[in-house]
């Protein structure tokens, strides 16, 4: 659905994200209508080998609504965006599989849950993982920067699909992989989209 | 909506079961950038 909001509709849009995942940042549990947590992350069958590698309080961070890794391989040097990464548990995933050639990044626009992405990544040993305060709307990266791009459960939030994936098209390789999970409606838009703003991010 | 963007070998690959609400599903989504991005938008563009 394509549909054009004006600056106060995204102000608006982008307060009721804020206002839900600032609780979010402090525990996911309670919050979404699936599991969330390690239970989310067995419930979408996670590798558990690779999630051995994390903290048990990292993963409980986790709330995404499927998986990405489940799409496709992600291998040793490769180069990850994480659009939408909230608190980073699919961040760090990646990261353990790209190894110290590889190099992820995650991008969020909800300062609460970068901050919970930093403290997660301090509990671990890893180097190759940055994370930026930054829209999918406009990427800070060069042209073709990344092999791979994954999101969870956040494409739904943009107000401007067309013009992030455009941005995720950009910052690809030729031939990178999108992969994401997430969630789209079951019944038909309402006429006016504009009434979807207040609910925007339930 | 991949399409439009400019995607190649995008597919709807299956539901994840996690539902937000009444009216939505979780879905898994994968796409890939063509060799030649150019080449694809004027395609899209010149149908």
């Amino acid at each position: 659905m394509e549909t054009k909001f004006n600056s106060d509709e995204r102000k608006r849009i982008r307060e009721g994200i804020r206002l839900k995942y600032t609780k979010v940042a402090i525990s996911p549990e309670g919050n979404f209508q699936y599991p969330t947590g390690e239970a989310g992350l067995k419930g979408q069958n996670y590798n558990p080998e690779i999630l051995k590698k994390l903290l048990g309080d990292i993963l409980a961070s986790y709330c995404g609504v499927g998986n990405p890794f489940s799409l496709g391989t992600i291998d040793e040097g490769d180069t990850v965006l994480d659009i939408g990464c909230g608190a980073g548990v699919d961040t760090l995933i990646a990261a353990t599989m790209v190894g110290p050639k590889g190099r992820v990044v995650g991008i969020d626009l909800i300062s609460e849950m970068l901050e919970q992405a930093r403290e997660n990544l301090r509990k671990t040993s890893l180097n190759n993982v940055s994370f930026q305060e930054v829209s999918a709307e406009g990427l800070p990266f060069t042209d073709a920067s990344f092999g791979a791009v994954i999101s969870n459960g956040v494409f739904n939030l943009i107000p401007d699909k067309v013009k992030a994936l455009k941005e995720v098209l950009r910052v690809l390789r030729p031939l990178g992989r999108f992969m994401i999970a997430d969630q789209v409606l079951t019944v038909k838009p309402p006429e006016e989209p504009r009434s979807m703003v207040e609910n925007w991010a339930r | 909506m991949l399409n439009k963007a400019g995607f190649i070998d995008y597919e709807l690959v299956a539901d994840t079961g996690f539902n937000s609400s009444p009216v939505t599903k979780g879905v898994l989504f994968r796409a890939r950038k063509p060799k030649d991005v150019q080449r694809r938008l004027d395609m899209s563009s010149n149908p």
